[in-house]
């Protein structure tokens, strides 16, 4: 009972100190501007696509990027370009059914997210143990209470972030593309935002998992995004080298990176989405508990 | 209060290649005021930081509040600390930092509260309860640093140089603050201020290259109840006029160190407490010493803490068997 009560208090206090540090305010400056520039370039290529597919076919030109969006959105290129994003055919077939620009936003959530969480979340821990004042609370709690407590904390600033990051998104796609459903790109933006966030949890144990090995803040973050980057590569790899006498090795190290979850979260069957949630938050308390078998066991 | 609050038997910890402690030991009975004296490096802060548990031995055994190695998640709340060189959250507000703080250690609701609100009384920051930690002085975040040691009154206070950072007037008030709570909690403090521990504590221990020179009452250490110390202008004593009126006493002539610039001679009186009082003791040898012109200066109660830190640590270390 105190375990959880713990967690909860780590956890609350986590959020209050990074508002009153204005490192909440930081990132969510970071999610949502970083969200807004993104969709905003991909709006201008858009426009850019139907001018030149305009002109090839001897229309008149579109004075607005999303004139010719849906048409775009049934054409046998703009499906295999879905393809290479997404991954799989099957799954883009079962995405037809969502708003496009809905689409795009969970891709650049996908993309995104992880540098952003290194980013924030790994000098989180470090920066309290090279200070001294994680010695104040570890005599009042175990060090793994404190931990999750932390984990919690950070990954609810991260939920708001996104949300807020997609709110602002649909804003700005709302007044660039004027003949958007608003209504199912706002659903399906949300949607995606909450997925990106299961998604970034396996990136947030990584974050926090580096950020108790060392003392050094700026340290940790080298370290975490030299951890997002191996692990991106593993993903790929083990994504793409299925075949041969390696392949079950290769499937493997694929269930133990966070891209080997990913494809589930585009489907829209719940089944698959909610064993890929379970997946990604146990590789994140993995992860983070991988670096705190270290931080359990050393002198402060 | 009765009993022990503190064992640590035969500790041994190593950084790397330098070694810590070295075999030390340490009792520290319940309800005292116990001082810990030591050169720099000599192991004080290593044996706070393992009686805590945030630091773990090597080698020895350890037993706080009868319950072995400190821990947090089993005992939160029964012990604290104040950390050497560990600073505070800077971006905290003061009163909602030191309600976690309350709130993790096991407090609840209005019990925390209260707890904050009396620490910050104690501590005379009550009009700093909103300010953020990083608007105080250095002298205050101190004082909010040995606030939150006191938050529900734990039974094993450990502060690892309380005093550094204050202002005189502060570090008498922090000397009468933790005098006030003698026999409430049990307190071990850390210092190099010798004259500080020397008032304020009950026992005081002395360690150097991180074993235990000394252990004893400070009236044992400093000689309160059996000695006394004279200061004389001339190195000419009357030592046999002196010891034909007190055949009893033991009087022991030494040059004066720099310490005592001015004087030619501290004489050191050992009587029998039980047969004779200091007042009778100095009624003989006061007038004494002013018959045989030897230049009385100044009267002391045993010796100071300071000289018999310096004679027990200059001692070489027992060989072990």
């Amino acid at each position: 009972m105190k375990l959880v009560r713990d967690i909860f208090l780590v956890a609350r206090h986590e959020l209050a100190d990074s508002v009153k540090s204005r490192r909440a305010a930081v990132v969510l400056i970071l999610y949502v501007s970083v969200a807004l520039l993104a969709c905003n370039g991909f709006i201008t290529v858009l426009h850019r696509i139907e001018v030149e597919l305009s002109k090839t076919l001897g229309l008149p030109e579109a004075s607005e990027p999303g004139t010719v969006i849906n048409t775009l959105w049934q054409s046998k290129q703009f499906r295999r370009m879905m393809k290479e994003l997404v991954g799989s055919r099957e799954v883009v077939e079962q995405l037809m059914s969502v708003h496009p620009m809905a689409l795009i936003y969970g891709w650049l959530v996908f993309s995104l997210t992880p540098p952003l969480v290194m980013l924030t979340a790994s000098p989180r821990i470090s920066e309290e143990l090279g200070s001294g004042s994680i010695k104040y609370v570890f005599l009042r709690t175990s060090r793994s209470a404190w931990c999750v407590g932390k984990f919690i904390g950070q990954g609810l600033m991260t939920v708001v972030a996104l949300t807020l990051s997609a709110s602002a998104t649909w804003c700005l796609v709302r007044y660039r593309l004027t003949g958007m459903e608003g209504l199912a790109a706002a659903q399906g933006m949300i949607v995606y935002s909450w997925k990106g966030w299961l998604y970034s949890l396996s990136f947030l144990g990584l974050a926090l998992g580096v950020s108790q090995l060392t003392r050094s803040p700026n340290r940790a973050m080298a370290v975490g995004f030299g951890a997002w980057m191996g692990v991106t590569i593993l993903g790929v790899m083990s994504h793409n080298l299925t075949d041969g006498s390696w392949g079950p090795l290769w499937q493997g190290v694929n269930m133990l990176v966070p891209m080997g979850h990913r494809l589930d979260l585009w489907r829209v069957d719940i089944a698959h989405q909610l064993e890929s949630a379970a997946f990604l938050v146990a590789l994140g308390f993995v992860y983070m508990f991988t670096g705190h078998a270290f931080l359990a066991r050393r002198d402060l | 209060m009765a009993g022990t609050a503190l064992e640590m038997t035969g500790l041994e910890k190593r950084y790397g290649k330098r070694r810590a402690l070295a075999g030390l030991d340490l009792r520290v009975g319940r309800g005292v005021l116990f001082g810990l004296v030591g050169s720099n490096g000599a192991g004080k802060t290593t044996t706070l930081s393992i009686a805590a548990g945030i630091t773990k031995p090597n080698r020895g055994s350890v037993n706080v509040l009868g319950e072995g190695l400190f821990d947090a998640a089993r005992s939160a709340g029964r012990l604290s600390l104040i950390p050497q060189g560990a600073a505070l959250p800077p971006h905290a507000v003061v009163r909602d930092l030191l309600m976690f703080y309350a709130r993790l250690q096991g407090l609840r609701g209005s019990d925390a509260l209260g707890s904050v609100v009396e620490v910050l009384e104690w501590a005379r920051l009550s009009d700093r309860a909103k300010s953020s930690v990083r608007s105080l002085s250095h002298g205050m975040q101190r004082r909010i640093a040995i606030a939150q040691a006191f938050l529900g009154d734990p039974e094993l206070v450990l502060l690892d140089e309380p005093m550094s950072g204050l202002d005189p007037r502060e570090v008498v008030r922090t000397r009468n603050m933790l005098v006030e709570r003698k026999g409430r909690q049990t307190i071990v403090v850390s210092s190099h201020n010798l004259s500080e521990i020397e008032r304020m504590c009950d026992e005081a221990a002395f360690i150097e290259e991180g074993r235990t020179v000394r252990q004893d009452s400070m009236e044992s250490i400093t000689g309160r109840r059996h000695a006394i110390t004279y200061l004389l202008e001339s190195d000419a004593v009357p030592l046999e006029r002196l010891g034909e009126l007190l055949p009893d006493a033991r009087f022991s002539p030494d040059p004066p160190g720099e310490a005592v610039a001015g004087c030619g001679c501290v004489l050191r009186c050992e009587y029998d407490s039980s047969r004779k009082t200091a007042a009778e003791v100095n009624a003989v040898v006061v007038g004494c010493l002013l018959e045989s012109g030897a230049g009385l200066v100044e009267v002391r109660r045993g010796c100071e803490l300071e000289s018999a830190y310096l004679e027990a640590s200059d001692r070489p270390f027992p060989v072990p068997s």
